[in-house]
């Protein structure tokens, strides 16, 4: 009967469509699926690289440290130990300087009464830890012939208060 | 007691990113001490600056060319004002 009056015809298209259409959601949802898995994959890959980062960082800072142990001497050994800084005599200026543990400014010129006179900006360059750039900083500021030339690359800055001076024991840290 | 006076190793610590990579030689090794002053120079030439001392113990000084007796060699980069 249907087909007498064309509908037949018109139903044939329309489940046609219908499974046009069912095709086109079930590709949908596989690329979907799929780009839902890479994604989860690139997220996976992230983690596991920051995590190496962090990683690569530490052992980074302990290797650092180790060698800036060994460059100290007994007394500034100590008194990093305690305080997070350790003070060096200039040996061509005889200059006082407090080297605390920090990237930047981390240098404090000292007047003869222990406070301040204002900080040095000056470090290696390249991406190097912490304590390689303290343990560089000791080696130029304690040899009499580089002392001054490596003076003459530091930004000199303000002194901060004391309150600011960030103290802490690099062994709790 | 057994001691041994004197060692015949000499290292060379370079700083870098990874806190720094060790470069070892042997006084009767003249492959090594070459291949030592080779990366001294090159070093050198980059700009980086290097302290020795006699001892590992003993305060570190500047030099100027590669000296293989020396048992701590401590290579710095250049220096950048911040």
């Amino acid at each position: 009967m249907w087909e007498a009056d064309g509908r037949g015809a018109a139903m044939r298209r329309w489940l046609a469509e219908c499974a046009a259409l069912y095709g086109r959601v079930r590709e949908f949802g596989r690329n979907y699926q799929r780009r839902r898995e890479l994604l989860q994959q690139i997220e996976r890959n992230d983690e596991l690289y920051r995590r190496e980062a962090i990683r690569r960082a530490r052992r980074a800072r302990r290797r650092s440290l180790l060698l800036l142990g060994r460059l100290l001497n007994a007394a500034q050994r100590q008194e990093f130990r305690k305080s997070g800084h350790f003070h060096v005599i200039g040996a061509s200026t005889g200059d006082r300087y407090r080297i605390r543990t920090d990237m930047i400014a981390n240098i404090d010129v000292m007047h003869e009464n222990g406070t301040v006179k204002y900080r040095l900006c000056v470090r290696p360059a390249g991406d190097v830890p912490v304590y390689d750039v303290m343990a560089a900083q000791l080696l130029h500021l304690q040899d009499p012939t580089v002392e001054r030339r490596f003076l003459q690359h530091a930004n000199v800055l303000t002194s901060l208060p004391e309150d600011r001076v960030y103290f802490r024991s690099v062994w709790l840290a | 007691m057994n001691r041994i006076a004197e060692t015949t190793v000499g290292q060379m610590n370079i700083m870098d990113s990874s806190g720094h990579s060790r470069l070892t030689w042997e006084l009767d090794r003249p492959d090594q001490i070459a291949a030592a002053r080779e990366v001294f120079d090159s070093l050198i030439q980059k700009g980086y600056s290097a302290f020795g001392s006699k001892a590992k113990t003993d305060a570190k000084r500047t030099l100027d060319t590669f000296d293989p007796t020396l048992e701590e060699l401590v290579m710095v980069p250049r220096t950048v004002g911040g």
